[in-house]
């Protein structure tokens, strides 16, 4: 069989997920529209050579519905033989995308195949693609659904995260992205998003706070307490008889932002890259993705990285680098605790509680991430997951080659 | 007809009195049931009938509801079913009173509901069926739904004519918990038209069939939507995700997800198949086993405290 190679990634910075986001007026398709230009030009790429463009968007509703990879390409103005297919897994779309491209790579299905995703969460606002998880009892009620901050508040309780802790762990995604920014070790792969005119609209991320301390997170609210007791805390211990009473420890200010964005990787096979002049960045060892328990919810990055793991032979210590999206501090914090992983080689350069998470999007911009830092520090093997709703974690395993 | 006589006066009002031979108070027997067909026949094919007014000839009230013991034996045949043949027999069987409540809401005349008393269970299912509904304005009157604490489910339309006039959310309450439905909630709700003093309730119901009463029920009518939308809208997510999980706390229940189901899988189609899909869901739930078990200890605590419990849908129930 063929390998994978990773080409190219570029991104889009992110924007506030709000009316007053800078990203607000510009289309969801505008977003995936220029990075894949900017793919396609960074490279000289033929996209007559592209064999599919695979986008991750997880409201693909309004202007998001319709295939928006299909039509974004041609609105890029690839080759119109190249096709375009939407895929949703959740918060790990994006990183699912490239999984997927990979493996039409793997399997000669495609020369090249373009990975990455989309979401404008201020234009096309969560749970606007409704969905049978939220309100069909089938699943609902039977199968004791509770919201992601619910699992995530789980998370903190059963494993003992305080308050402090998470808190802490914000403080320091904050410090790390502050820090990555002014040492321009994202400006590889940021690309600034031009409005209607071609004047740059954005060229940095936006959702960050770099002065936030322990101090002032303190002062916010939990998010989920109220919709805990509202009834969600109910099914958490209807699945969990023994859980006691739920530490409520999550609020805006330790979970992931709510951002505009957008992602594409250039993925393709050695044959592919030769003939088009480009020199492969990194091999893809392996995409896989895993269902875990779906109360809680958020426990798949621990399972998706041990099955990560045994599908290439590796051991965690043969990993310089991992990324786990930061959906939730909780999250993060248990995965470093139960794999025991050196909080040095984990999210160093910040992740979405300071830069935001724009869901379709994210996966494919942490894996260009991380490829970026592997480059800066001459390091050689990286793991790149997330959890994912309704229970299930996505991973990839890159090599620099 | 045993359970039902027709007056019909100079204006064509036919003024029909349900009164069960022998029974203190109404409730919902399989000769009830034959006898709605042979109402229904007659309301609607008889030119001399403008209109129906539907009332109670017992002091006790409108209707406790079904008859328990009648049904235990109904459920035991149910769960014998097996093949494709015997569950599409067992399911239009326990569709019967929803089916012959539905040829009522849709016989072509007007048909007006009073209810001076308690209104339980099948008996309010029945008045809901009716176009137009009056109560008399007391403060022991007694409306509600029990069968979800009997281990049922409201089967012959309550599922789905409740939301349709109170909205998904407000009904909730009333299914699930069996909460007793306040007359202003009620006439807020739409349950009721009005309330009013008990002296006034038959000229009430002759004046709306006079006054040009509507045969057609509002869900009915091409474009009637659910108030507050159905679980596919913010309501639906913040409200009703929340109602559904909140009732967790008590342990999961066939029921209580059965009646979960019917709303949901429900509002969002046409009524008649609304009606069906709670037919196949009270079907479910009457063959649980879980069902079983709580009928009996119900019945078992009710014989051994002799006398009924307030507002629970049974024979010889005195409220």
């Amino acid at each position: 069989m063929a390998e994978a190679y990773i080409y190219d990634a570029v991104r889009t910075p992110r924007g506030r997920g709000r009316p007053d986001g800078a990203l607000h007026e510009i289309t969801a398709l505008s977003l995936a529209v220029q990075t894949l230009q900017a793919l396609r030009d960074r490279n000289s790429l033929d996209t007559a050579q592209v064999d599919d463009v695979i986008l991750g968007c997880v409201m693909p509703v309004g202007e998001q519905g319709s295939d928006i990879a299909r039509i974004a390409a041609l609105v890029a103005g690839y080759s119109q033989d190249v096709p375009g297919l939407q895929i949703n897994r959740f918060c790990a779309s994006g990183l699912e995308a490239c999984n997927i491209a990979a493996a039409k790579v793997i399997a000669g299905e495609a020369r090249f195949a373009i990975g990455g995703g989309v979401e404008s969460m201020s234009r096309v606002p969560l749970a606007a693609d409704g969905g049978a998880m939220l309100v069909d009892p089938s699943f609902a009620y039977d199968h004791y659904y509770a919201p992601q901050g619910i699992g995530a508040d789980m998370i903190a309780t059963m494993d003992g995260f305080t308050r402090e802790d998470v808190d802490g762990y914000a403080v320091q995604s904050q410090r790390r992205a502050a820090k990555a920014w002014e040492e321009g070790r994202f400006s590889k792969s940021v690309i600034p998003v031009l409005d209607q005119s071609g004047v740059v609209r954005l060229a940095h991320d936006e959702h960050m706070r770099p002065g936030t301390d322990v101090q002032s997170l303190g002062a916010l609210k939990p998010a989920f307490a109220k919709m805990g007791e509202a009834g969600y805390d109910a099914a958490a211990h209807a699945r969990y008889p023994g859980l006691g009473p739920i530490n409520h420890v999550h609020h805006g200010g330790n979970s992931s932002g709510i951002v505009d964005g957008a992602s594409t990787v250039l993925i393709g096979s050695k044959e592919a890259g030769d003939a088009a002049g480009l020199k492969p960045r990194a091999r893809f060892r392996c995409g896989v993705s895993i269902g875990s328990e779906p109360t809680i919810m958020l426990t798949g990055p621990e399972f998706v990285t041990r099955k990560a793991l045994q599908r290439v032979g590796m051991a965690l210590s043969d990993i310089d680098l991992f990324e786990l999206n930061e959906a939730f501090a909780a999250v993060v914090l248990r995965y470093q605790h139960v794999l025991d992983i050196d909080p040095e080689k984990l999210n160093v350069n910040g992740g979405a509680i300071a830069m935001g998470h724009p869901l379709g999007a994210t996966g494919a911009m942490i894996l260009g991430t991380v490829l970026d830092e592997l480059e800066r520090t001459g390091k050689g093997t990286a793991l790149v997951n997330l959890c994912v709703g309704a229970g299930m974690g996505t991973a990839a395993i890159i090599e620099r080659v | 007809m045993d359970n039902f006589t027709i007056e019909i006066d100079g204006d064509g009002i036919a003024l029909v009195t349900f009164d069960v031979p022998g029974r203190s108070m109404n409730i919902i027997t399989s000769s009830v049931q034959r006898d709605l067909d042979e109402l229904v026949i007659r309301l609607s094919g008889d030119p001399a009938i403008r209109g129906a007014v539907l009332r109670s000839g017992k002091a006790s009230g409108f209707c406790a509801g079904a008859d328990l013991n009648e049904m235990l034996d109904d459920i035991e045949r149910w769960r014998a079913a097996r093949t494709q043949e015997e569950l599409r027999d067992g399911v239009a069987d326990a569709a019967g009173l929803s089916r012959r409540i539905r040829a009522l809401e849709t016989c072509g005349k007007p048909v007006a509901a009073v209810v001076d008393g308690l209104a339980l269970g099948g008996g309010l299912e029945l008045v809901l069926g009716c176009h137009y509904r009056i109560a008399a304005d007391k403060a022991d009157l007694h409306i509600a739904f029990p069968e979800a604490g009997i281990g049922l489910l409201p089967g012959a339309g309550g599922t789905q004519r409740l939301p349709r006039l109170a909205g998904l959310a407000a009904s909730v309450p009333y299914l699930l918990d069996c909460k007793p439905i306040a007359l202003a909630d009620a006439v807020a709700a739409g349950v009721f038209h009005a309330a009013l003093p008990a002296e006034r309730l038959l000229e009430a119901a002759r004046g709306w069939i006079l006054g040009g009463g509507n045969a057609v029920a509002p869900w009915d009518d091409k474009g009637f939507k659910v108030p507050g939308n159905g679980p596919h809208s913010p309501a639906g997510y913040n409200q009703f995700g929340l109602a559904m999980a909140a009732r967790l706390a008590d342990g999961k229940t066939p029921w209580t997800g059965n009646i979960l189901k019917c709303l949901y899988e429900g509002l969002q189609v046409p009524i008649d198949a609304g009606l069906r899909i709670e037919s196949r869901y009270f079907f479910n739930t009457a063959r649980s086993r879980e069902a079983a078990e709580h009928i009996a200890a119900f019945l078992a605590s009710r014989a051994s405290r002799a006398k009924p419990a307030a507002g629970v849908s049974a024979d010889k129930a005195t409220s």
